[in-house]
């Protein structure tokens, strides 16, 4: 049986967002090169679950992302892998 | 979190019931505090794999669409109820927010409500994928638990330095992340989680006082992947930070005033970065009647989808003297000798 595969598009990313522990991924699919980090990440913070009244900081491979960056101006050729981090304080 | 037939969100209301503002909350704590009970229990296989999600909204009897809380079942799972409690931390943080922005004031009384309300039709900007890890299960006899318990236990030797470290920083707050096995007995539908080591962190730009500790949010992903590579089966499962008492209390052993105890502030930390539901928080300080120089430990995590204080073993060499109603070892948990009296015990605020 023959399987469609989708027509990649020179526009489009998956973009996955990873939680602090690890133990949760959202990958939202076919994201285009002009979507800002911040607007990715404020859509990942809801899929997986996170409280939405903190400020969360997007890296990737331990640098860390200004979230008005768009996908393009990071240079992004290829489905990609941020890590979600809280900016927290205990008190 | 979609649950596929409402959404839930908290609003804060001043004394004369107007609104004043409102944040979507999240039933992810639920969902994993049910997911966990599942497998630790047998009836759902630890892949990771979410079931079809089932959600109602447990109305309040007068004032739909307040809710009391909600039930929820997974896959063919019985369904569980959660108090509306679940929703305390963003709650907390929403009326926090509003102080912050002056849009209410300093002493203003707010109350906060827990609603439920349709989903929105509107469809997501992108199609999401979600996965989850499975829980790190490490197969193991547990004949010390009781059936269908999940207990918490810590080694000795990691409260004794992490004592040690709290003494010598002194006046500032100082964190770990805590590494431990979590054990499972299926026979028995037991959990163990056995606390074994503890990684310094360092702050983050926000810095550290005698009243906070900053995350720094790259730093802290470098710790935790660094206890992801031990080879000794231990993961990261939670993390420890201290309340330091104030410099009166160092110079005043007899004071009675109690500094362990679990902050707003700690809520949204173990919230966003702990939020796998067998992650714990321990909280070392000044504990009571003890002297500053002998500080004491509570354990807090997860449970019923919110964090409450939870109690635990101490495993190892030296547990023999732990005094869990006391939290620190019982040899130095004698009273200070002739301390005069003071006269009243002070309500801590922070």
């Amino acid at each position: 049986m023959q399987t469609s595969v989708p027509t990649p598009s020179a526009n489009l990313r998956d973009v996955t967002f990873v939680d602090w522990d690890g133990s949760r991924k959202a990958q939202l699919e076919r994201v285009p090169l002009t979507s800002t980090v911040g607007q990715l990440l404020n859509e990942a913070v809801g899929h997986l679950g996170l409280p939405l009244q903190h400020l969360y900081q997007a890296s990737l491979r331990g640098r860390e992302i200004d979230p008005g960056q768009t996908l393009d101006d990071l240079g992004i050729e290829s489905d990609v892998e941020f890590d979600l981090v809280p900016i927290v304080s205990a008190g | 979190m979609d649950t596929g037939v409402c959404t839930f969100s908290v609003e804060a209301r001043r004394a004369d019931g107007s609104l004043v503002g409102v944040s979507d909350a999240s039933i992810s704590p639920c969902v994993d505090d049910a997911l966990l009970r599942a497998v630790q229990a047998g009836q759902l296989a630890n892949d990771g794999e979410l079931p079809a999600l089932r959600v109602r909204p447990a109305w309040h009897d007068a004032q739909r669409p307040v809710v009391t809380g909600l039930t929820l079942a997974l896959g063919d799972q019985p369904p569980r109820h959660y108090s509306r409690e679940v929703f305390s931390t963003e709650a907390h943080g929403l009326i926090r927010r509003l102080r912050g922005e002056q849009r209410v004031g300093p002493e203003e009384k707010v109350s906060w409500n827990a609603v439920a309300r349709a989903a929105d039709p509107e469809a997501p900007r992108h199609r999401v994928r979600m996965q989850r890890a499975p829980f790190p299960l490490v197969a193991a006899p547990l004949p010390q638990v009781a059936v269908g318990a999940y207990e918490l236990c810590v080694e000795a030797a990691v409260l004794a330095r992490l004592r040690d470290r709290i003494v010598t920083t002194r006046s500032v707050e100082g964190a770990e992340l805590l590494v431990g096995r979590l054990l499972h007995d299926a026979e028995r539908r037991a959990l163990e989680l056995r606390i074994v080591d503890a990684h310094p962190l360092e702050p983050g730009r926000g810095g550290s006082s005698n009243t906070h500790f900053s995350f720094d949010p790259v730093e802290s992903a470098a710790v935790r992947r660094r206890a992801l590579a031990r080879d000794d089966g231990a993961k990261p499962c939670g993390w420890h930070h201290n309340h330091n008492p104030c410099e009166g209390c160092w110079a005043h052993p007899d004071c009675k005033v109690d500094w362990v105890f679990f902050s707003g502030d700690d809520c949204e930390v173990h919230a966003t970065l702990f939020a796998a539901p067998h992650m714990v928080a321990l909280v070392g300080g000044k504990i009571g009647a003890l002297p500053a120089a002998r500080p004491g430990f509570r354990l807090y995590g997860w449970r019923d989808g919110r964090v409450v204080e939870r109690p635990f073993r101490v495993v190892g060499d030296g547990s023999d003297g732990w005094d869990a109603e006391l939290g620190t070892f019982r040899d130095e948990a004698a009273a200070p000798e002739e301390s005069p009296m003071i006269e009243a015990e002070e309500e801590v605020s922070r």
